[in-house]
């Protein structure tokens, strides 16, 4: 059975348009607090936009996850994609408040209507992944964005937790984890699709990215699978146009 | 800093901090963000130098429960004024907007006119800013 309210949220759905901010906007808030539930819309993997691809961009505390973004999303627009970013930024145990601040690094003349973001806090989750992340770019889909970006809070060691709700996965590695070891524990190595070697321009970027294919040579050998490791300079918008190429299947 | 059954009922609500002009002293706005994060907002904070139309688009974007806008610039009356306008045409006019700054008293009604809720010059002690929004956001004062 479907209730009234489901129905409802079906019409609401099938007439947002992905320029439409006001109305996905409010409809990511009720899916956030759990006043919808998109579990029980049926027609829902239906009406997902099969061309629509979730990326994840995951990596440490200050990395340059939200700027790296920022380039990619003009990259996009390059190819008259359309994007949504949901920028999750960490809720305090204690306090329960949360400062959403990658807006700062996001360039908020974007030339499309077709550009979207939300921050999200991750709320009371230890995975950092907000309960209703799920869903939301299930909605996303079913407007018909065609990239989603998903940033994650800064991680550590072992948040993963990502790779359950995405397609793709691009890793900003931190510099402090630059030698062998480090690589081989890192939980994150377990998911990436392609790793960008973050601020060419400020940092001397070598000793990471050998230590980052020390790692893989190991772990793929010979494969043409593993992952590709980039470098470049997300602030001065070097290397972002190649791993859109690479991720995107250009 | 009190830790209660507020900080939950705030945690759902979402606050936009924004730096409207050209001024780029954001000392007091990183306050205010900080001072409501810790008391369980949700606070996003704009950055420096945003016009009136980029505050207006990250508020629909975000979907804010109230604006809070920093201006120690001088140019408030101006500033409001096109803020109001961009609010308005884009049916936002029901948003709580509060505004920090160094803002005579005499420029009060003037702002208060053109839509202000609440204003809160330098000097403002900041638990009063807490107070002020909890009451228009209706987070309840019961322990």
């Amino acid at each position: 059975m479907v209730s009234s309210t489901e129905e409802n949220f079906n019409k609401k759905l099938l007439n947002v348009s992905v320029s439409e901010h006001a109305k996905i906007a409010k409809l990511i808030t009720l899916i956030e607090n759990n006043e919808l539930n998109l579990a029980s819309f049926v027609l829902t993997q239906n009406m997902v936009n099969k061309s629509s691809i979730a990326i994840g961009i995951t990596g440490g505390a200050g990395v340059g996850k939200s700027t790296f973004i920022d380039k990619f999303i003009l990259q996009a627009l390059v190819e008259r994609k359309s994007v949504a970013v949901i920028a999750i930024d960490p809720t305090s145990e204690i306090t329960y408040g949360t400062l959403l601040g990658d807006r700062i690094r996001f360039n908020t003349d974007y030339p499309s209507k077709g550009v979207y973001i939300r921050s999200l806090a991750s709320s009371n989750s230890s995975t950092g992944i907000p309960a209703g992340l799920g869903d939301i770019i299930v909605f996303l889909k079913i407007l018909g964005f065609d990239i989603i970006l998903i940033e994650t809070v800064g991680i550590g060691q072992n948040d993963i937790e990502i790779h359950k709700y995405v397609e793709k996965i691009i890793t900003i590695p931190s510099h402090d984890s630059d030698d062998w070891v480090q690589q081989f524990k890192l939980g994150v190595n377990e998911i990436s699709d392609l790793y960008f070697i973050n601020k060419t321009d400020k940092v001397n970027t070598k000793t990471t990215k050998n230590a980052i294919e020390e790692y893989l040579n190991i772990k793929y050998s010979n494969n043409i699978d593993a992952p590709s490791v980039l470098e470049g300079s997300a602030l001065q918008n070097i290397g972002v146009k190649t791993a859109y190429d690479k991720i995107m299947g250009n | 800093m009190q830790i209660n059954k507020n900080n939950r009922l705030r945690s759902k609500k979402r606050v936009l901090i924004a730096k409207l002009g050209l001024d780029g002293h954001d000392r007091g706005a990183k306050i205010i963000v900080n001072f409501l994060k810790e008391s369980g907002y949700q606070v996003i904070y704009s950055g420096l130098h945003k016009t009136a139309e980029q505050i207006v688009n990250i508020a629909i974007q975000e979907d804010v429960d109230a604006i809070g806008i920093s201006i120690l610039s001088g140019s408030h009356t101006e500033l409001v004024s096109q803020f109001f306008t961009e609010l308005n045409s884009k049916s936002l006019s029901k948003i709580i907007v509060f505004i920090g700054g160094t803002i005579p008293s005499y420029d009060f009604n003037i702002l208060k006119g053109l839509g202000v809720d609440e204003l809160f010059p330098t000097g403002t002690e900041i638990a009063s800013v807490l107070f002020w929004l909890d009451k228009t956001l209706q987070i309840s004062n019961s322990k």
